[in-house]
Order: structure tokens, then sequence, then C-alpha cells
């Protein structure tokens, strides 16, 4: 029994409430009753792997399969990891607390590219050969990613028996049916991985071999064994009425969002040319206005969550946000629950919009203009112009709030210094602005700009485009610097070794991997938490393979290049991404997939029009 | 309005819930129970749930003191138990909802049972007689004002039992604790590893009751 293993260790970490599990919510089955078991591994500490939506999904969505049980693992933090190790305890989960080596999957969620180290780590820690051909031909445990950075997982692919494309609702229980009948037949892991191959949204990566061009780029990839040269991705046709959790495991401890959640829509009408998530999670798709209410309802009612979050890219977008706030706000006020929205959008931000929810606290408001000018965000496609910024923010402040928030990215494709300044002119005309109203709330304004580092994604009309380099990164920082003028105005970033990390790993093929292996074997993990992370050891690394981070990082790919990822359809086309980004560079913009289709090929695979006629114009 | 107190386990896995998470832990609690529950009046109205005698992470109890109201007047004390009990996770369990007797200022003492696991068996039930026999027991205790004082908790420390079992000793005891001054058992236990040279692999603490200056049950 590790339990008591484990709890003598407890009182020697921090928040040990994390590695015990026996939550509400949490689901225990008896091991006898169970045909496949599910290790759900988030590849980061709790708080923030509770906090993931998606995780819930899954874990509900499993579950309510009697036979099939599906538990919560998440990376231990260094603390409790030091000791683990020293107590011989592997890696468990967190309902049963047996080991997750005796699982029949382990499947990860990479939600970042910075997790990826800890995906290693996690195997490690579970006692897992690291790499997939080493794991003989048992057929468990089969170790399975997925997730929106597994649209290029071939950084991962060594490393992984499956990766799982797109959605997993539905591939998720298709695949463990099919693990479940052959375990039963005896299978080898080799002949049930060549029979997932068959199953749509399941990429082998062992089935594929890489051949490489003289000049490094990749030349093409070769399937094996009858797997599909083109692997596409899973969608859920009918969002409105795919599963969604009733419950969830409400945590012990305060994490980072500690919340009923409803996903109100997904995919994204708008099409910036940066956001990687606008296009992998094409095409958009709505839940009713009651529906949404019904399970909002439903989850506050069953985890007495005393706060409610309407989740999508973008919940300002959905044709009936007016129906949904109606439905749901004499609800909450009733029951003191606190309704947040995150993800609106300057341009169709309301007065009235503002009223509802204002009805219930919010502290202060966050936008996004992402450029400085109106040029650039030409060139990106954030439709949303100065007078709409100003106007949102002049709403935001004579409804009281005196905290704005702005997210801005640097090093976008064709920026100049013109473009830096202009972040700065433009917090610098909100807080003028603040102090132009007459009925400005009390006190002083709070202008805070947060400025990431652009990280040129797949699947994106960027994705050709190199990232800037180092030093550039630093000299527009410091110009950014130079050009605040107030003290109302705070600005902040992510190290830019961070974001160059993030691109490698985001572009990076199978040659990555080994990078990783060296990386991890090094140290590095927990790699996007600042007082973990190590650049020399990441550089080290890349030295070690003789990979050069450039070439990765920050070479212009030429729009006939084979990526690593050409051989996954995410319904995108990649002529579509060149024709944007041709667009981007003279300057123009494309409009919203509502106000007219702009193309990319999504409608024609996902099977149908985007929009049902009945759904209203914006 | 209706003011309610419940006695309650915390055991098992719920045992590492925090003191802070506690009020959290039971306003969600009640909203699954669907038992509306007085809200303060102020300006940021917040649920009112009251826990007099805070209870150290890691330890276990069989009697937990809550206090709280509720606004339906005309809900009985055993329906509010049988509500709650239905959407507690395992490890916490409500054993008795009643209307408060006594006043939080009345609590004076803990008991508590102690289960040692000491694998090189150092800390036996000789060793403890031994530590309880000498004149004083000085440890440094923190102060209101963050500084540490010696204090000697040797007359404060009252031992009912002690004895030897297959994993180490087993030792149950008393402690001042309260709105007074208040004893917490790990120092006692602190200043016997000390004092055996030898740490307990693993202390098991149990709160078993708490009482007044009497020595009455706290109700």
């Amino acid at each position: 029994m590790l339990r008591e293993k484990i709890e003598p260790l407890l009182l020697k970490v921090q928040k040990p409430s994390r590695y015990i599990g026996g939550e509400h919510g949490s689901i225990m089955k008896n091991k006898e009753d169970i045909d496949v078991r599910f290790a759900f591994c988030f590849p980061d500490s709790y708080d923030i792997g509770m906090s993931h939506l998606g995780m819930k999904i899954l874990y509900s969505l499993i579950n309510s399969r009697e036979n099939y049980w599906c538990e919560r693992v998440f990376a231990p933090w260094t603390d409790f990891e030091e000791l683990m190790v020293e107590n011989d305890i592997p890696l468990y989960a967190l309902e049963s607390l047996d080991p997750v080596k005796d699982f029949d999957f382990i499947g990860f969620t990479m939600q970042y590219e910075l997790s990826y180290t800890n995906l290693l780590n996690m195997l490690h820690l579970a006692g897992v050969p690291l790499y997939a051909k080493d794991r003989g031909e048992s057929l468990a445990p089969i170790v399975i990613a997925g997730g929106p950075c597994v649209c290029n997982p071939e950084p991962l692919a060594e490393f992984c028996d499956i990766i799982s494309l797109g959605e997993g609702e539905e591939v998720t229980l298709e695949m463990m049916d099919l693990y479940d009948k052959m375990k039963k037949q005896g299978a080898t892991r080799q002949e049930f991985l060549r029979e997932a191959a068959k199953i749509e949204g399941l990429y082998i990566p062992s089935l594929y071999t890489v051949e490489y061009n003289e000049d490094g780029t990749i030349g093409r990839y070769v399937p094996h064994d009858g797997a599909p040269p083109v692997i596409r991705k899973r969608i859920i046709k009918d969002f409105d009425k795919v599963f969604y959790p009733d419950c969830f495991v409400v945590p012990f401890s305060d994490i980072v969002h500690n919340r009923a959640s409803v996903e109100v829509l997904r995919g994204c009408i708008r099409g910036c040319r940066f956001c990687q998530a606008g296009f992998i999670y094409r095409p958009f798709r709505e839940k009713k206005a009651s529906t949404v209410a019904d399970q909002a309802k439903c989850l506050c009612e069953n985890t007495g969550y005393e706060e409610l979050s309407l989740l999508s890219l973008s919940t300002s977008d959905h044709s009936d946000i007016d129906g949904i706030l109606n439905e749901l706000m004499e609800y909450t006020e009733n029951e003191h629950i606190n309704m947040t929205l995150p993800s609106l959008r300057v341009d169709n931000f309301s007065e009235e919009l503002l009223e509802k929810i204002k009805k219930v606290r919010t502290s202060g408001l966050t936008f996004a203009p992402e450029a400085g000018t109106q040029r650039l965000r030409d060139v990106i496609n954030k439709n949303v112009s100065e007078e709409e910024i100003m106007s949102t923010c002049r709403i935001a402040f004579e409804g009281g709030y005196t905290k704005v928030k702005l997210y801005f990215m640097m090093g976008l494709p064709t920026e100049t210094d013109e473009d830096i300044i202009g972040i700065a002119d433009t917090a610098q005309r909100i807080v003028d602005l603040f102090y132009s109203l007459p009925d400005r709330p009390k006190g002083s304004v709070s202008v805070s700009i947060s400025v990431a580092t652009f990280v040129p994604k797949p699947f994106t009309p960027f994705e050709f485009e190199p990232q800037i380099s180092r030093e550039e990164i630093k000299r527009r920082q410091q110009l950014l610097v130079d050009s605040i003028k107030s003290k109302k105005i705070k600005a902040s970033w992510h190290d830019p070794e961070i974001s160059i990390l993030e691109e490698v790993l985001a572009k990076g093929d199978r040659r990555i991997g080994r990078v990783m292996y060296e990386a991890w074997k090094s140290g590095c993990k927990f790699d996007s938490w600042g007082e973990c992370f190590d650049f020399k050891k990441w550089e080290a690394a890349f030295e070690k393979c003789g990979v050069d981070i450039a070439f990765y990082a920050n070479r212009e790919r030429a729009y006939d290049e084979v990526f690593p990822w050409d051989h996954l359809d995410y319904f995108v086309s990649k002529e579509f991404l060149a024709r944007e980004n041709k667009k981007a560079k003279q300057n123009l913009t494309t409009p919203h997939c509502r106000l007219k289709c702009s193309g990319c090929g999504v409608n024609i695979k996902a099977g149908g029009e985007c929009f049902e006629k009945t759904s209203c114009e914006i | 309005m209706k003011k309610l107190r419940a006695r309650f386990e915390k055991k098992d896995r719920a045992r590492y819930i925090s003191h802070l998470d506690l009020y959290r832990f039971m306003q969600r609690t009640f909203r699954r129970a669907r038992i509306s529950v007085w809200y303060t009046q102020g300006f940021n109205p917040h649920l009112y749930i009251m826990f007099p005698l805070p209870l150290s992470l890691g330890y276990e109890s069989e009697c937990e003191i809550m206090d709280f109201n509720i606004n339906d007047d005309d809900l009985s004390a055993e329906e509010v138990m049988e509500r709650l009990n239905a959407v507690l996770p395992q490890g916490v369990r409500i054993n008795e909802v009643y209307e408060p007797v006594m006043k939080h200022t009345e609590i004076a003492y803990s008991c508590y049972d102690i289960e040692l696991t000491s694998p090189d068996r150092v800390l036996c039930s000789e060793k403890f007689a031994e530590f309880m026999n000498q004149e004083t027991i000085v440890i440094q205790k923190k102060t209101k004002q963050k500084t540490m004082k010696d204090v000697d908790i040797k007359p404060f420390a009252d031992i009912k039992e002690y004895h030897d079992t297959d994993k180490g000793m087993f030792i149950s005891m008393s402690m001042p604790s309260g709105s007074g001054a208040s004893y917490n058992p790990s120092l006692l236990l602190s200043a016997f590893y000390k004092f055996a040279g030898s740490e307990a692999e693993y202390a098991a603490v149990t709160r078993t009751a708490v009482l007044t200056e009497k020595g009455e049950d706290f109700r």
C-alpha cells in the first residue's frame, strides 16, 4: 500500500491536500469491477491542472462508463518529488493511490509547450520507459497525449504511443473500447497500435518514418503497416448535445480557477492571425442558451461553487449571449453566485453587457488590443480600433472601474519601433481619458500592460514566420520602457528565453525530442515556472545534440516547405494560411466568419456550413 | 434565523484540509445541501460560519465545532445534519447538530490520542516516563508579538495514559486550548524527540474531546 508511505511525508511539504485526493466529486470505484484504467495526467502542479476544464470533461466522460475508471495525476511539486524519490514512492493516481505504471492508459493533456519536460519527468517518476520503443510488447501501459500542443506533436512523438488529435469526447471512448476488446484477446502493444491507427483522430508516431532534406528541413513522412498518410483531427458535430460533466472535483485548497465553468461555444469566428486556438478549434459551434443555463445551474448545485464562469475563446461572440445572461442573471443573484465572463472583445462590449456584469462583483477589466498601432492590428487581423478601445475604457471608467489591464505582443511580423512606442501611447491615452472624464470614479487610475513576446505557432498564418532574435526582443523591451512616461502605467513581460524555448518546441520536429530528453536529464522540469526555468541547461542540451536553436526559432519558412505537422489535418488548409500570410504583409484584414466566409477549408471537412441559417448576424 | 452548532469528525484524507480552507469547504457543503445559511449584513456580505477551535493540519478529530445560523427556522437540527452528511466527502461526518449551550470562551482543554511510529524503538513508554519525570520541560513558544519565549509546559500537559504499541507508542493526554493560553501537543512531542534523541517517523494525532474548565464536554 502506497498510502502508508505517502501519509508520513505529507506534513513535510507545502499544500499536502494536493497529494492525497478524497475531494468532493472525486470518483471512487471498485478495482475488481474495472476493465480499463486510465491515468489522466496533467503535466503541471495540482493547482494549475485542477483549473483546467478539458481534464474535468474527460474525467467525467470516462467515468460515466461503469467498467472504466479514470483517475487524476499531477506533477508533484519539487519538494514532494524529492521525498517521493527518497522513499521509493512511484507516481500514483489520486483516487486509488495506485502506481500509474499499473494503469492501462497514461494520458497527458498538453496545454503549453513548456510543460513537455514534465511529461518526461512524470513518466520517469512512474517508472515507465521514456521512449515508446523501449516499452516492449506487453499491452499496458499505453502512453497517449492530446490537447492543443499536439497539433505539432513531433517533439513528443518518440515518447508517446498514441497522439490524439482534436476533440477527445468521442475518440477517447472509441479507443478504450478497442483496447478493452483487444486486451481480452491478449493482443500485444504493437497489434493494438496498428488497429488504433485505423481510428480517425489517432496518430501513432511509431508507424511513420521521417526523411530529412540535406538542408535539415523535412523531406517526407513515410507511413508503415497500413497507417494513413494523413491523420485527421476529430471534432464533435453536435456541440449542443455533447457530453458535459454534471459535477466537478472540488479541491480542498484554493487553486487558480476554483469555480464552476461552462463552455458556451467552441472555435472562434475571428481569425486573428497570431492565434493558434482561433484556427485549430474551428469550426465555430455554440451551445443553446438554455443548455448553458441548465449546465451552469446543475454544476453550481452539485459542486457548491460560489463562482460561475462562462468559458470560450470569445464569449461575447455567442449569437445569444444576452439570452444566456438573462437566463443566469437572476439565478446567480439569488444564489449569491459571482458570474465571470473571461474573453470579452472590446468591439462588442456594450454598456448593457457591462451593466449585467457589474451586478456581480468584479474588480478590474482586462482587454487584449495585442498591438500598439492600427496598422499592426490590421496585420494580425485583430479587428479592433483605437476608438473601440477608448470607448470601452470610457464605459468601464464611468461604470466605476479604475483598473484596466491590457495585453500586447511584441515581435509581431512587420513590427517597427513605431508600433512599440504605440503600445506606450495607447496606455497613455487611456490614462488621459480617465482624467478627462467628469464622471470618473474617485481615486487614481491604474493601467497595466502585459507584453508577451510573439511566438509564431503551427496552423496559423504566421507559421511561416521567424521569431525575432533574443537581442532584438531585449532592445524592443527597453524601447517600450523608455516610452512609458506615466507612473500610472505598469509594464510587465515574460523572460524572453521562455518565449524562445516555446517557439522551438512549438515548431520542432522529432530531433527536438532528443534535446528535450537531454534537457530533462540535466534537471529541466516545470519550465514555465520562473523559479525552475534554466535556459543554460537547455542551451547545453541543444549543443550536446548538435541542434541549432535559430534553425527552429529564427528561420523564415517557405510556403512550400514541408512542416513537421503537415501530415496532420486540422481542417484549416495550408493554402488558406499562406493566403492569409500574404494579406497580412499587405496590411489587409479578413472579416470574421459570420460576415464572410474566408475559405479556410474547415466547412468542407467538417461536413456542411459553419453557420446555420437561423444563427443571427452581427 | 436559528443559531446552530455542529460537532463533526475530520479524519482520513480530509485531515489535510487546512483551517483556512475549511471555511470555503463548509460554505460549499451548505450550498450543495441547499441549506440557506445567514449572511453577514455588512458592506461585503459573507456566509457566517465560525470554527472556535482551529485544528492543526494533519490532525484528525472526532469533535470539531462549527457554529452557523440558518435562515429557515422550521428546519430541524436533525434535518440539517442529514442533508449535510449526504453531500460531505468521505472523512468529514457531522455527528450532532444542536442549539448552542455554552459560549466559546468556556472552551478550556482539548484531549488528544497520539500514535507514534518509531522504527528504532527509541520512543517508548520507558523513555517517556523518564521524560515526564523531569523537573521542568522547557520549550520555546512563539508569543503574540512574534518573539520566542521559554515556557515550562510540564504543568500544562495532563498525561492520562501511555503504553508501547507494535509500531512505537501511544499517548493519551489533554492540554489547554481555546481563547486563553493554548498549547499544541506537538510542542510536547518535539521536546520529547529532543530528549530521546530520535524523531517519530510519523505522529498520528487525534483530538478526542473538547472540554470546559470543569472537565465537561463543551456543548
